[in-house]
């Protein structure tokens, strides 16, 4: 028997709901990653509409693929991030071939969002502190490796120091990142 | 390559900036390894976390709106199967003989009716059998499309990738000169052992500069899930990793490293082979090792 969506309904159950065409499992869904989703995409394309439409793209697909969705192979979160960040860079790329580079418009601030948003804001506080534990140059080559479409070599010149290094200190910052999560969650 | 050099590839596959032949290793082994599978998972997990605590414009609202408005379209119709003529689908109806009722008129409009929705039903058939023919058409023009798309951004990638290649030889080249011109330079030579008798090394660096260059001669490739590391021999610290690299085929190999640590005195220098991606403390053979040049 179908469950009742509500927001105790984990994500897990919500993706499985829309797996059986359920739409108020897909708004859920939204209201509970859109957000988060557009701000992802936000970083890659530096304009509003384009990320609310990579956002709504990424959800859409969700969707659309719910049947194919394994649980035991990855989190609805991890999932939801994988497409949204890929139809992000999909974009970035195509922008990047049609256009010359601009400014990066000025970011509005963040309205509040309803209840929905609550667990993020807590989820997200934990990362940033998480984050904020490790060192600045550790941060700055794994937002690099994992917000942008630099090359690896790219990414050294740009932080100037050699190709190995890059490797070693992304690697060591994403083990610590983990290690921090772990102890803070 | 070992399955503690495999699992030290996580991070980077998490991250999908492994190298190809990397990348075949590690599928091979997750397909037999529950624990590197199950820690690659958490890493990836690890990441989604990160991506969701990113700040950004608020955009739930909208983006939920555009859901709604996909939602709310009539999904789109596929033709799948020309439509049998309403003649073959009930033949009965047109030549069943008319009532008795209804005399010859009724039987000519009866007749007359059937020849028209004939008609009408061939054309409407051959209209959507053209219509299909163009749809089929279109989806072939653009599959050709697409196809010739990836083949194109497949060369500019190409040509990119040389041209970052070329773009970092020169940087190299350049860099090394800088040092080579400080007025604080300081040199260390660093001489062959057992594994690699032909090679030989140089390291560069000028503290005012803050830069540090190595140069390499006659060093083999490393094997597949291995690489080369540059050590600093610090006299409090020990061994401080100046950074890895990797040679190719030519004879000549020049990479940035890490500058000595600040107020650490340095008393040689030596190159070891490592597990891919480097590690804190040296494990490996050590290849060439050599101190400072008197000043």
């Amino acid at each position: 028997m179908a469950k009742t969506i509500g927001q105790k309904t984990s994500d897990r159950d919500l993706v499985a709901a829309m797996a059986r065409g359920d739409a108020d499992a897909l708004r859920a869904l939204s209201a509970r990653y859109a957000r988060m989703l557009g701000a992802l995409a936000y970083r890659f394309v530096q304009d509003e509409s384009d990320a609310e439409e990579i956002a709504a793209d990424a959800l859409w697909q969700a969707w659309r693929e719910a049947r194919s969705f394994d649980p035991s192979r990855s989190s609805v979160s991890a999932w939801l991030v994988m497409l949204g960040r890929s139809r992000a860079i999909d974009r970035f790329r195509a922008a990047r071939s049609r256009r010359p580079p601009e400014n990066p418009q000025p970011q509005p601030a963040p309205v509040a969002d309803a209840l929905a948003d609550l667990e993020a804001a807590e989820r997200a506080k934990i990362v940033k502190t998480a984050v904020g534990e490790l060192e600045a140059k550790e941060r700055e080559l794994l937002e690099l490796a994992y917000f942008s479409d630099l090359s690896q070599a790219e990414i050294a010149d740009k932080v100037g120091v050699p190709l190995g290094t890059v490797k070693t200190r992304m690697r060591t910052a994403l083990i610590k990142l983990r290690d921090s999560l772990r102890r803070l969650r | 390559m070992t399955h503690d050099e495999l699992k030290a590839l996580l991070p980077l596959a998490a991250l999908e900036r492994l190298e190809p032949a990397e990348i075949e290793a590690l599928r091979e082994h997750l397909a037999g390894c529950p624990e590197c599978d199950a820690e690659l998972r958490e890493f990836e997990h690890t990441l989604s976390l990160l991506a969701l605590a990113v700040d950004g414009p608020a955009t739930a609202e909208r983006v939920t709106r555009k859901l709604e408005a996909r939602l709310a379209a009539p999904a789109p119709v596929v033709v799948t199967a020309a439509p049998t003529p309403p003649s073959d689908r009930e033949p009965a109806r047109v030549v069943e003989p008319a009532r008795r009722s209804g005399g010859k008129i009724g039987s000519r409009i009866a007749i007359a009716a059937a020849i028209i929705l004939a008609i009408y039903g061939a054309a409407i058939t051959s209209r959507m059998i053209d219509l299909r023919y163009a749809y089929d058409e279109r989806g072939n023009k653009l599959a050709y499309l697409q196809n010739r798309f990836n083949a194109l951004e497949q060369e500019a990638k190409q040509s990119e990738q040389k041209i970052d290649a070329l773009s970092k030889v020169l940087s190299d080249r350049v860099r090394l000169e800088q040092v080579l011109d400080a007025p604080d330079l300081q040199v260390t030579r660093l001489a062959p052992l057992g594994p690699a008798p032909q090679a030989h090394a140089l390291v560069a660096t000028s503290k005012s500069s803050g830069y540090a260059v190595l140069r390499v001669t006659g060093l083999e490739p490393p094997p597949p899930g291995k690489t080369y590391e540059l050590w600093w021999i610090t006299k409090q610290k020990g061994p401080e990793p100046a950074g890895t690299f990797t040679p190719g085929t030519n004879q000549e190999f020049i990479e940035k490293v890490d500058a000595p640590p600040a107020g650490e005195h340095v008393m040689a220098s030596a190159i070891t082979l490592e597990p891919a991606g480097g590690v804190p403390k040296p494990t490996g053979v050590m290849y060439l090792k050599g101190s400072p040049d008197r000043e």
